[in-house]
Protein backbone atom coordinates (compact mmCIF):
# COMPACT_ATOMS: atom_id res chain seq x y z
CA UNK A 1 0.00 0.00 0.00
CA UNK A 2 3.12 2.12 1.24
CA UNK A 3 4.53 1.36 -2.28
CA UNK A 4 1.57 2.19 -4.16
CA UNK A 5 1.01 5.52 -2.32
CA UNK A 6 4.81 6.47 -3.45
CA UNK A 7 3.96 6.04 -6.81
CA UNK A 8 0.51 7.83 -7.50
CA UNK A 9 1.70 11.23 -8.01
CA UNK A 10 3.64 9.48 -10.85
CA UNK A 11 0.69 7.86 -12.54
CA UNK A 12 -1.01 11.26 -12.24
CA UNK A 13 1.57 13.27 -13.95
CA UNK A 14 2.06 10.78 -16.69
CA UNK A 15 -1.81 10.65 -17.62
CA UNK A 16 -1.74 14.04 -17.60
CA UNK A 17 1.20 14.61 -19.78
CA UNK A 18 0.09 11.37 -21.68
CA UNK A 19 -3.50 12.94 -22.35
CA UNK A 20 -2.03 16.54 -23.14
CA UNK A 21 0.11 14.62 -26.14
CA UNK A 22 -2.68 12.75 -27.43
CA UNK A 23 -4.60 16.25 -27.44
CA UNK A 24 -2.02 17.87 -29.38
CA UNK A 25 -1.38 14.72 -31.87
CA UNK A 26 -5.26 15.04 -32.62
CA UNK A 27 -5.44 18.66 -32.93
CA UNK A 28 -2.40 18.69 -35.61
CA UNK A 29 -3.49 15.94 -37.34
CA UNK A 30 -7.47 17.10 -37.53
CA UNK A 31 -5.69 20.10 -38.56
CA UNK A 32 -3.52 18.42 -41.35
CA UNK A 33 -6.97 16.77 -42.35
CA UNK A 34 -9.38 19.84 -42.84
CA UNK A 35 -11.34 19.12 -39.87
CA UNK A 36 -10.40 22.35 -37.81
CA UNK A 37 -7.94 25.45 -37.28
CA UNK A 38 -4.25 24.51 -36.35
CA UNK A 39 -3.17 26.57 -33.06
CA UNK A 40 -1.38 29.15 -35.61
CA UNK A 41 -4.54 29.67 -37.21
CA UNK A 42 -6.43 30.15 -34.46
CA UNK A 43 -4.14 32.47 -33.07
CA UNK A 44 -4.05 34.51 -35.85
CA UNK A 45 -7.73 35.07 -35.74
CA UNK A 46 -8.09 35.61 -31.81
CA UNK A 47 -5.58 38.85 -32.76
CA UNK A 48 -6.88 39.93 -35.87
CA UNK A 49 -10.35 39.98 -34.17
CA UNK A 50 -8.57 41.63 -31.18
CA UNK A 51 -7.26 44.25 -33.90
CA UNK A 52 -10.99 44.72 -35.29
CA UNK A 53 -12.14 45.54 -31.80
CA UNK A 54 -9.31 47.74 -31.27
CA UNK A 55 -9.49 49.30 -34.87
CA UNK A 56 -13.15 50.49 -33.77
CA UNK A 57 -12.62 52.10 -30.70
CA UNK A 58 -10.20 54.18 -32.94
CA UNK A 59 -6.92 52.58 -31.68
CA UNK A 60 -5.77 52.31 -35.49
CA UNK A 61 -1.40 52.03 -34.53
CA UNK A 62 -2.32 49.41 -31.68
CA UNK A 63 -4.32 47.64 -33.79
CA UNK A 64 -2.32 47.30 -36.57
CA UNK A 65 -0.19 45.71 -34.60
CA UNK A 66 -2.22 43.07 -33.75
CA UNK A 67 -3.38 42.49 -37.41
CA UNK A 68 1.19 42.14 -37.68
CA UNK A 69 0.80 39.79 -35.20
CA UNK A 70 -2.14 38.04 -36.65
CA UNK A 71 -0.32 37.81 -39.90
CA UNK A 72 3.25 36.80 -38.67
CA UNK A 73 0.69 33.88 -37.15
CA UNK A 74 -0.73 33.36 -40.62
CA UNK A 75 0.20 35.21 -44.10
CA UNK A 76 -2.54 33.96 -45.82
CA UNK A 77 -5.04 35.14 -43.81
CA UNK A 78 -6.81 37.48 -46.25
CA UNK A 79 -9.26 38.93 -43.76
CA UNK A 80 -6.52 40.37 -41.37
CA UNK A 81 -4.92 41.79 -44.73
CA UNK A 82 -8.26 43.83 -44.83
CA UNK A 83 -8.06 44.93 -41.68
CA UNK A 84 -4.97 45.89 -41.86
CA UNK A 85 -5.29 47.76 -44.84
CA UNK A 86 -8.33 49.65 -42.91
CA UNK A 87 -5.88 50.63 -40.30
CA UNK A 88 -3.35 52.13 -42.63
CA UNK A 89 -5.84 54.01 -44.20
CA UNK A 90 -7.38 55.58 -40.88
CA UNK A 91 -3.46 56.62 -40.04
CA UNK A 92 -3.13 58.18 -43.68
CA UNK A 93 -0.54 55.41 -45.25
CA UNK A 94 -2.33 54.66 -48.00
CA UNK A 95 0.48 53.18 -50.04
CA UNK A 96 0.58 50.29 -47.17
CA UNK A 97 -2.89 50.06 -46.94
CA UNK A 98 -3.19 49.75 -50.88
CA UNK A 99 -0.03 47.21 -50.63
CA UNK A 100 -2.30 45.06 -48.00
CA UNK A 101 -5.10 44.50 -50.12
CA UNK A 102 -3.03 43.59 -52.75
CA UNK A 103 -1.42 40.60 -50.30
CA UNK A 104 -5.33 40.29 -49.19
CA UNK A 105 -6.35 39.20 -52.61
CA UNK A 106 -3.30 37.28 -53.31
CA UNK A 107 -4.07 35.34 -50.43
CA UNK A 108 -7.81 35.01 -51.60
CA UNK A 109 -8.86 35.57 -54.88
CA UNK A 110 -12.79 35.13 -53.84
CA UNK A 111 -12.77 37.80 -50.68
CA UNK A 112 -15.07 39.89 -52.16
CA UNK A 113 -14.58 42.52 -49.05
CA UNK A 114 -10.77 43.13 -50.76
CA UNK A 115 -11.64 43.85 -54.09
CA UNK A 116 -14.05 45.91 -52.65
CA UNK A 117 -11.44 47.49 -50.49
CA UNK A 118 -8.77 47.43 -53.20
CA UNK A 119 -11.09 49.23 -56.13
CA UNK A 120 -12.30 52.04 -53.63
CA UNK A 121 -8.54 52.70 -52.79
CA UNK A 122 -7.30 52.79 -56.33
CA UNK A 123 -10.13 54.80 -57.38
CA UNK A 124 -8.86 57.21 -54.61
CA UNK A 125 -5.84 57.63 -56.28
CA UNK A 126 -7.09 58.50 -59.24
CA UNK A 127 -5.89 54.84 -61.29
CA UNK A 128 -9.39 53.89 -62.54
CA UNK A 129 -8.21 51.71 -65.02
CA UNK A 130 -6.98 49.22 -62.41
CA UNK A 131 -9.90 50.38 -59.70
CA UNK A 132 -12.32 49.21 -62.94
CA UNK A 133 -9.99 45.58 -63.04
CA UNK A 134 -10.58 44.91 -59.48
CA UNK A 135 -14.57 46.31 -59.48
CA UNK A 136 -14.88 43.46 -62.62
CA UNK A 137 -13.27 40.79 -60.33
CA UNK A 138 -15.50 42.17 -57.25
CA UNK A 139 -18.56 41.93 -59.38
CA UNK A 140 -17.97 38.05 -61.25
CA UNK A 141 -17.56 36.88 -57.33
CA UNK A 142 -20.39 38.63 -55.86
CA UNK A 143 -22.83 38.93 -58.85
CA UNK A 144 -26.40 39.21 -56.96
CA UNK A 145 -24.98 42.17 -54.99
CA UNK A 146 -26.37 45.65 -56.56
CA UNK A 147 -23.71 47.23 -54.32
CA UNK A 148 -21.16 45.70 -56.35
CA UNK A 149 -22.61 46.90 -59.59
CA UNK A 150 -23.09 50.38 -58.56
CA UNK A 151 -19.27 50.36 -57.35
CA UNK A 152 -18.29 49.14 -60.61
CA UNK A 153 -20.58 51.98 -62.64
CA UNK A 154 -19.08 54.76 -60.60
CA UNK A 155 -15.73 54.00 -61.36
CA UNK A 156 -16.72 53.62 -64.75
CA UNK A 157 -18.52 57.10 -64.87
CA UNK A 158 -15.06 58.35 -63.14
CA UNK A 159 -13.34 57.06 -66.13
CA UNK A 160 -15.37 59.04 -68.37
CA UNK A 161 -16.60 56.02 -69.96
CA UNK A 162 -20.44 56.37 -69.44
CA UNK A 163 -22.00 52.99 -71.59
CA UNK A 164 -20.11 50.70 -68.99
CA UNK A 165 -21.44 52.58 -66.42
CA UNK A 166 -24.88 52.18 -67.21
CA UNK A 167 -24.88 49.20 -68.21
CA UNK A 168 -23.64 48.67 -65.05
CA UNK A 169 -26.68 50.30 -63.54
CA UNK A 170 -29.10 48.82 -65.12
CA UNK A 171 -27.71 45.20 -63.54
CA UNK A 172 -27.89 46.80 -60.24
CA UNK A 173 -31.46 48.41 -61.07
CA UNK A 174 -31.99 44.61 -62.81
CA UNK A 175 -31.72 43.71 -58.70
CA UNK A 176 -33.82 46.43 -56.86
CA UNK A 177 -35.92 48.49 -59.51
CA UNK A 178 -36.06 51.57 -56.43
CA UNK A 179 -32.21 51.46 -56.04
CA UNK A 180 -32.22 55.41 -55.68
CA UNK A 181 -28.32 55.47 -56.07
CA UNK A 182 -27.95 53.61 -59.11
CA UNK A 183 -31.11 55.39 -60.76
CA UNK A 184 -29.31 58.84 -60.08
CA UNK A 185 -26.24 57.56 -61.48
CA UNK A 186 -28.08 56.26 -64.46
CA UNK A 187 -29.97 59.89 -64.93
CA UNK A 188 -25.88 61.39 -64.92
CA UNK A 189 -25.37 59.04 -68.18
CA UNK A 190 -28.79 59.98 -69.59
CA UNK A 191 -27.49 63.24 -69.12
CA UNK A 192 -23.96 62.25 -70.58
CA UNK A 193 -26.03 61.22 -73.70
CA UNK A 194 -27.52 64.93 -73.64
CA UNK A 195 -31.32 63.04 -72.98
CA UNK A 196 -32.22 65.27 -70.93
CA UNK A 197 -35.77 63.57 -70.61
CA UNK A 198 -34.77 60.41 -69.60
CA UNK A 199 -32.54 61.96 -67.10
CA UNK A 200 -35.50 63.90 -65.43
CA UNK A 201 -37.95 61.12 -65.43
CA UNK A 202 -35.23 58.99 -63.51
CA UNK A 203 -34.53 61.97 -61.58
CA UNK A 204 -37.86 62.36 -60.12
CA UNK A 205 -38.12 58.73 -60.03
CA UNK A 206 -35.08 59.17 -57.28
CA UNK A 207 -36.84 61.98 -55.57
CA UNK A 208 -39.90 60.20 -55.14
CA UNK A 209 -38.24 57.61 -53.39
CA UNK A 210 -36.42 60.14 -51.66
CA UNK A 211 -37.82 63.80 -52.07
CA UNK A 212 -34.33 65.11 -49.67
CA UNK A 213 -31.87 63.07 -52.20
CA UNK A 214 -29.67 66.39 -52.84
CA UNK A 215 -27.71 65.38 -55.81
CA UNK A 216 -30.51 64.24 -57.50
CA UNK A 217 -32.89 67.98 -56.87
CA UNK A 218 -29.12 69.39 -58.39
CA UNK A 219 -28.90 66.96 -61.14
CA UNK A 220 -32.60 67.86 -62.07
CA UNK A 221 -31.41 71.43 -61.74
CA UNK A 222 -28.95 70.93 -64.21
CA UNK A 223 -30.62 68.81 -66.98
CA UNK A 224 -33.54 72.02 -66.70
CA UNK A 225 -30.77 74.14 -67.21
CA UNK A 226 -29.83 72.47 -69.98
CA UNK A 227 -33.30 72.52 -71.90
CA UNK A 228 -33.11 76.68 -70.79
CA UNK A 229 -35.87 76.79 -68.35
CA UNK A 230 -33.75 78.39 -65.72
CA UNK A 231 -36.82 79.20 -63.46
CA UNK A 232 -37.69 75.34 -62.96
CA UNK A 233 -33.22 75.11 -62.30
CA UNK A 234 -33.23 77.33 -59.52
CA UNK A 235 -36.51 75.48 -57.90
CA UNK A 236 -34.98 72.11 -57.98
CA UNK A 237 -32.03 73.75 -56.67
CA UNK A 238 -33.85 75.54 -54.17
CA UNK A 239 -35.01 72.24 -52.97
CA UNK A 240 -31.41 70.63 -53.05
CA UNK A 241 -30.72 73.38 -50.90
CA UNK A 242 -33.57 72.36 -48.09
CA UNK A 243 -31.73 69.14 -47.36
CA UNK A 244 -28.17 71.23 -47.04
CA UNK A 245 -27.74 74.77 -47.23
CA UNK A 246 -24.17 74.70 -48.02
CA UNK A 247 -24.42 71.96 -50.75
CA UNK A 248 -21.83 73.54 -53.09
CA UNK A 249 -23.10 72.24 -56.26
CA UNK A 250 -26.71 73.37 -55.55
CA UNK A 251 -25.44 77.09 -54.65
CA UNK A 252 -23.11 77.06 -57.92
CA UNK A 253 -25.85 75.73 -60.02
CA UNK A 254 -28.39 78.43 -58.87
CA UNK A 255 -25.81 81.27 -58.82
CA UNK A 256 -25.50 80.98 -62.48
CA UNK A 257 -29.26 80.13 -63.31
CA UNK A 258 -29.72 83.67 -61.53
CA UNK A 259 -27.22 85.36 -63.45
CA UNK A 260 -29.02 83.68 -66.20
CA UNK A 261 -31.94 85.28 -65.48
CA UNK A 262 -30.32 88.62 -64.81
CA UNK A 263 -31.28 88.44 -61.25
CA UNK A 264 -27.38 89.86 -60.35
CA UNK A 265 -28.11 90.72 -56.90
CA UNK A 266 -29.59 87.54 -55.99
CA UNK A 267 -26.79 85.59 -57.65
CA UNK A 268 -23.89 88.08 -55.69
CA UNK A 269 -25.70 87.02 -51.94
CA UNK A 270 -24.77 83.13 -52.79
CA UNK A 271 -21.28 84.33 -54.25
CA UNK A 272 -20.66 85.96 -50.93
CA UNK A 273 -21.82 83.19 -48.72
CA UNK A 274 -19.93 80.59 -51.13
CA UNK B 1 7.63 103.20 30.09
CA UNK B 2 9.35 100.11 28.55
CA UNK B 3 6.47 98.26 28.50
CA UNK B 4 4.83 101.51 26.61
CA UNK B 5 7.10 101.43 24.30
CA UNK B 6 7.28 97.31 23.16
CA UNK B 7 3.89 98.19 22.81
CA UNK B 8 4.47 100.95 20.60
CA UNK B 9 6.58 98.68 18.37
CA UNK B 10 3.55 96.18 18.39
CA UNK B 11 1.17 98.29 17.40
CA UNK B 12 3.57 99.86 14.71
CA UNK B 13 4.41 95.90 13.52
CA UNK B 14 0.62 95.03 13.49
CA UNK B 15 0.00 98.65 11.44
CA UNK B 16 2.98 98.12 9.08
CA UNK B 17 1.44 93.96 8.27
CA UNK B 18 -2.04 95.33 8.07
CA UNK B 19 -0.79 98.12 5.31
CA UNK B 20 1.13 95.36 3.75
CA UNK B 21 -1.92 93.08 3.10
CA UNK B 22 -4.13 96.43 2.11
CA UNK B 23 -1.41 97.20 -0.68
CA UNK B 24 -0.72 93.45 -1.53
CA UNK B 25 -4.61 92.04 -1.86
CA UNK B 26 -5.22 93.74 -5.09
CA UNK B 27 -1.76 92.71 -6.50
CA UNK B 28 -2.50 89.07 -5.49
CA UNK B 29 -5.99 88.98 -6.54
CA UNK B 30 -4.20 89.81 -10.07
CA UNK B 31 -1.97 87.49 -9.60
CA UNK B 32 -4.77 84.92 -8.99
CA UNK B 33 -7.08 86.33 -12.08
CA UNK B 34 -4.02 85.76 -14.03
CA UNK B 35 -3.55 82.18 -12.76
CA UNK B 36 -6.98 81.31 -13.76
CA UNK B 37 -6.87 82.86 -17.29
CA UNK B 38 -3.93 80.86 -17.91
CA UNK B 39 -5.74 77.88 -16.78
CA UNK B 40 -8.65 78.63 -18.64
CA UNK B 41 -6.35 79.27 -21.92
CA UNK B 42 -4.58 75.40 -21.35
CA UNK B 43 -8.35 73.67 -21.08
CA UNK B 44 -9.21 76.00 -24.35
CA UNK B 45 -6.41 74.30 -26.21
CA UNK B 46 -6.91 71.29 -25.42
CA UNK B 47 -10.56 71.94 -26.33
CA UNK B 48 -12.17 71.72 -22.75
CA UNK B 49 -14.51 74.66 -23.37
CA UNK B 50 -16.73 74.10 -20.45
CA UNK B 51 -13.63 73.57 -18.02
CA UNK B 52 -11.81 76.58 -19.68
CA UNK B 53 -15.26 78.60 -19.08
CA UNK B 54 -15.30 77.97 -15.38
CA UNK B 55 -11.97 78.79 -15.57
CA UNK B 56 -11.96 82.05 -16.99
CA UNK B 57 -15.00 83.07 -14.74
CA UNK B 58 -13.01 82.17 -11.97
CA UNK B 59 -10.28 84.62 -12.90
CA UNK B 60 -13.18 87.47 -13.30
CA UNK B 61 -14.46 86.72 -9.94
CA UNK B 62 -10.87 87.36 -8.45
CA UNK B 63 -10.81 90.79 -11.02
CA UNK B 64 -13.74 92.07 -12.73
CA UNK B 65 -11.49 94.60 -14.31
CA UNK B 66 -9.38 91.93 -15.93
CA UNK B 67 -10.82 92.17 -19.67
CA UNK B 68 -8.53 89.29 -21.68
CA UNK B 69 -10.53 86.71 -19.07
CA UNK B 70 -13.75 87.94 -20.72
CA UNK B 71 -12.68 87.81 -24.13
CA UNK B 72 -11.47 84.92 -23.86
CA UNK B 73 -14.63 83.37 -22.42
CA UNK B 74 -16.31 84.84 -25.25
CA UNK B 75 -14.22 82.50 -27.54
CA UNK B 76 -14.95 79.98 -25.78
CA UNK B 77 -18.62 80.45 -25.76
CA UNK B 78 -18.52 80.76 -29.31
CA UNK B 79 -16.82 77.23 -29.69
CA UNK B 80 -19.61 75.93 -28.03
CA UNK B 81 -21.89 77.88 -30.12
CA UNK B 82 -23.48 79.63 -27.41
CA UNK B 83 -23.73 82.99 -29.44
CA UNK B 84 -26.28 84.69 -26.99
CA UNK B 85 -24.01 84.20 -24.26
CA UNK B 86 -20.49 85.30 -26.10
CA UNK B 87 -22.52 88.49 -26.76
CA UNK B 88 -23.19 88.89 -23.61
CA UNK B 89 -19.77 88.58 -22.21
CA UNK B 90 -18.08 90.46 -25.33
CA UNK B 91 -20.56 93.47 -23.94
CA UNK B 92 -19.48 93.06 -20.19
CA UNK B 93 -15.58 93.33 -21.55
CA UNK B 94 -16.62 96.56 -23.19
CA UNK B 95 -18.08 98.05 -20.49
CA UNK B 96 -15.07 97.47 -18.76
CA UNK B 97 -12.65 99.13 -21.86
CA UNK B 98 -14.88 100.74 -24.52
CA UNK B 99 -11.68 100.72 -26.98
CA UNK B 100 -10.83 97.05 -26.81
CA UNK B 101 -10.53 95.79 -30.30
CA UNK B 102 -10.76 91.79 -29.42
CA UNK B 103 -14.12 91.93 -27.79
CA UNK B 104 -15.84 94.31 -30.52
CA UNK B 105 -14.22 91.31 -33.40
CA UNK B 106 -15.76 88.76 -31.43
CA UNK B 107 -19.14 90.85 -30.88
CA UNK B 108 -18.76 90.92 -35.09
CA UNK B 109 -18.24 87.42 -35.35
CA UNK B 110 -21.01 86.30 -32.59
CA UNK B 111 -23.76 88.59 -34.33
CA UNK B 112 -22.77 86.93 -37.70
CA UNK B 113 -22.63 83.20 -36.96
CA UNK B 114 -26.60 84.03 -35.47
CA UNK B 115 -27.01 85.83 -38.96
CA UNK B 116 -27.95 88.75 -37.29
CA UNK B 117 -25.60 90.73 -40.05
CA UNK B 118 -27.76 94.50 -39.14
CA UNK B 119 -25.82 93.67 -35.25
CA UNK B 120 -22.56 92.58 -36.93
CA UNK B 121 -22.43 95.50 -39.10
CA UNK B 122 -22.97 98.08 -36.16
CA UNK B 123 -20.35 96.26 -34.53
CA UNK B 124 -17.85 96.61 -37.44
CA UNK B 125 -18.68 100.14 -37.69
CA UNK B 126 -17.77 100.86 -34.10
CA UNK B 127 -14.73 99.13 -34.51
CA UNK B 128 -13.61 100.96 -37.56
CA UNK B 129 -14.83 103.84 -35.67
CA UNK B 130 -12.42 103.46 -32.71
CA UNK B 131 -9.68 102.34 -35.19
CA UNK B 132 -10.19 104.12 -38.54
CA UNK B 133 -6.24 103.50 -39.81
CA UNK B 134 -6.95 99.69 -40.14
CA UNK B 135 -8.33 98.69 -43.55
CA UNK B 136 -8.77 95.37 -41.75
CA UNK B 137 -11.94 96.99 -40.32
CA UNK B 138 -13.41 98.64 -43.06
CA UNK B 139 -13.39 96.16 -44.99
CA UNK B 140 -15.22 93.89 -41.91
CA UNK B 141 -17.53 96.72 -42.19
CA UNK B 142 -18.24 95.63 -45.41
CA UNK B 143 -18.23 92.18 -46.04
CA UNK B 144 -21.13 92.69 -42.68
CA UNK B 145 -22.91 95.21 -44.76
CA UNK B 146 -23.19 92.69 -47.68
CA UNK B 147 -24.15 89.95 -45.95
CA UNK B 148 -26.76 92.23 -44.74
CA UNK B 149 -27.38 92.83 -48.23
CA UNK B 150 -26.33 96.77 -48.22
CA UNK B 151 -24.20 96.40 -51.33
CA UNK B 152 -24.29 100.61 -51.82
CA UNK B 153 -23.55 101.26 -48.47
CA UNK B 154 -20.75 98.24 -48.82
CA UNK B 155 -19.11 99.85 -51.53
CA UNK B 156 -18.07 102.91 -49.74
CA UNK B 157 -16.44 100.97 -46.49
CA UNK B 158 -14.42 99.30 -49.14
CA UNK B 159 -13.56 102.75 -50.57
CA UNK B 160 -12.41 103.49 -47.33
CA UNK B 161 -10.05 100.29 -46.91
CA UNK B 162 -8.83 101.33 -50.31
CA UNK B 163 -7.96 104.64 -49.40
CA UNK B 164 -5.34 102.94 -47.09
CA UNK B 165 -4.31 100.34 -49.19
CA UNK B 166 -4.80 100.62 -52.70
CA UNK B 167 -4.23 97.26 -53.63
CA UNK B 168 -5.75 95.64 -51.32
CA UNK B 169 -6.79 92.26 -53.31
CA UNK B 170 -9.56 91.66 -50.43
CA UNK B 171 -11.40 94.79 -50.53
CA UNK B 172 -10.88 95.26 -54.26
CA UNK B 173 -12.51 91.48 -54.63
CA UNK B 174 -15.54 92.48 -52.57
CA UNK B 175 -15.72 95.86 -53.99
CA UNK B 176 -15.97 93.67 -57.32
CA UNK B 177 -18.98 91.53 -56.05
CA UNK B 178 -20.42 94.62 -55.08
CA UNK B 179 -20.94 96.69 -58.19
CA UNK B 180 -21.82 93.04 -59.78
CA UNK B 181 -24.71 93.48 -57.59
CA UNK B 182 -25.59 96.52 -58.04
CA UNK B 183 -25.77 95.96 -61.94
CA UNK B 184 -22.57 97.30 -63.10
CA UNK B 185 -20.34 93.80 -64.18
CA UNK B 186 -18.53 95.74 -66.68
CA UNK B 187 -17.05 97.82 -63.91
CA UNK B 188 -16.75 94.74 -61.59
CA UNK B 189 -14.96 93.49 -64.47
CA UNK B 190 -12.12 96.17 -65.03
CA UNK B 191 -11.96 95.53 -60.76
CA UNK B 192 -11.28 91.80 -60.78
CA UNK B 193 -8.77 92.54 -63.85
CA UNK B 194 -6.81 94.80 -61.35
CA UNK B 195 -6.65 92.18 -58.84
CA UNK B 196 -5.15 89.80 -61.22
CA UNK B 197 -2.96 92.18 -62.65
CA UNK B 198 -1.26 92.30 -58.63
CA UNK B 199 -2.16 88.61 -58.09
CA UNK B 200 -2.02 86.05 -60.99
CA UNK B 201 -3.29 83.33 -59.11
CA UNK B 202 -6.07 84.85 -56.70
CA UNK B 203 -8.63 82.39 -57.36
CA UNK B 204 -11.49 84.60 -56.11
CA UNK B 205 -10.66 86.41 -58.57
CA UNK B 206 -10.43 84.13 -61.72
CA UNK B 207 -13.50 82.41 -60.64
CA UNK B 208 -16.02 85.47 -60.22
CA UNK B 209 -14.11 86.73 -63.77
CA UNK B 210 -15.28 83.60 -65.12
CA UNK B 211 -18.87 84.14 -64.26
CA UNK B 212 -18.95 87.67 -65.57
CA UNK B 213 -17.92 86.00 -68.73
CA UNK B 214 -20.20 83.36 -68.18
CA UNK B 215 -23.15 85.52 -67.84
CA UNK B 216 -22.59 87.37 -70.69
CA UNK B 217 -22.26 84.15 -72.44
CA UNK B 218 -18.81 84.29 -73.18
CA UNK B 219 -18.71 80.79 -72.74
CA UNK B 220 -14.70 80.20 -73.86
CA UNK B 221 -13.41 82.77 -71.96
CA UNK B 222 -15.38 81.48 -68.85
CA UNK B 223 -14.33 77.86 -69.31
CA UNK B 224 -10.69 79.15 -69.36
CA UNK B 225 -10.87 81.02 -66.53
CA UNK B 226 -12.40 78.32 -64.07
CA UNK B 227 -9.95 76.02 -65.90
CA UNK B 228 -7.40 78.18 -63.94
CA UNK B 229 -8.97 78.60 -61.47
CA UNK B 230 -8.77 74.99 -60.61
CA UNK B 231 -5.26 74.62 -61.32
CA UNK B 232 -4.43 77.34 -58.51
CA UNK B 233 -6.73 75.35 -55.91
CA UNK B 234 -7.44 71.53 -57.01
CA UNK B 235 -9.84 70.61 -54.14
CA UNK B 236 -12.02 73.94 -55.07
CA UNK B 237 -15.31 72.65 -55.90
CA UNK B 238 -17.03 75.72 -57.10
CA UNK B 239 -14.88 76.46 -60.26
CA UNK B 240 -15.58 72.60 -61.32
CA UNK B 241 -19.04 73.29 -60.45
CA UNK B 242 -19.08 76.14 -62.73
CA UNK B 243 -16.60 74.46 -65.59
CA UNK B 244 -20.11 71.86 -66.02
CA UNK B 245 -22.93 74.91 -65.97
CA UNK B 246 -20.64 76.67 -68.83
CA UNK B 247 -20.45 73.29 -70.50
CA UNK B 248 -23.85 72.45 -70.20
CA UNK B 249 -24.85 76.59 -71.34
CA UNK B 250 -23.21 74.98 -74.62
CA UNK B 251 -24.80 72.05 -75.02
CA UNK B 252 -21.22 70.06 -74.23
CA UNK B 253 -23.10 67.67 -72.26
CA UNK B 254 -20.60 64.70 -72.30
CA UNK B 255 -17.71 67.04 -70.97
CA UNK B 256 -20.08 68.69 -68.44
CA UNK B 257 -21.14 65.20 -67.05
CA UNK B 258 -17.45 63.99 -66.81
CA UNK B 259 -16.77 66.96 -64.77
CA UNK B 260 -19.74 66.93 -62.58
CA UNK B 261 -19.52 63.10 -61.85
CA UNK B 262 -16.20 63.39 -60.89
CA UNK B 263 -17.17 66.28 -58.19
Amino acid sequence: MRSLSAILPFIFIGAVAGGLCLEALCSSGAAASGFGPSPWQEAARYMDRLGAKLSSAGEHAAALECFNESLEQNSSYADAWVHRAGSEKALKNYNASRASLQKAVEADRRNAAAWSALADALSMEGDYENASAAAAELVRIDAKNKACWLKKGNIEQMRGNFSAAEADYNRAIDIDPKYKDALYRKALCALHDNDTDQALELLDLVLTLDPKYKQASTAKGLALQAQGEYEGAVKSFDKALETDARWTPALAGKMNALLALGRDREAADILIRL
Amino acid sequence: MVLYRKMNMKSAAMLSALFLIILLYPVCLGEEADYYDWKGLKAYDAKNYSDSIAWFDKSIEMDPGYIDARIHKGRAQRALKDYNGSIDTYMAALQVDRLKRDAWSGLIESYAALNNYSQAAEAARSLREIEPARKENWLAEGNMLQMEGDYQEALESYEGALRIDPQYKEALYRKAVSLLALGRPEEAEGILDQILKIDARYKLAINGMGLIHLAQGEYGEASELFENASQVDPAWSQPKCNMAISLIEQQRMDEAMKIYAAI
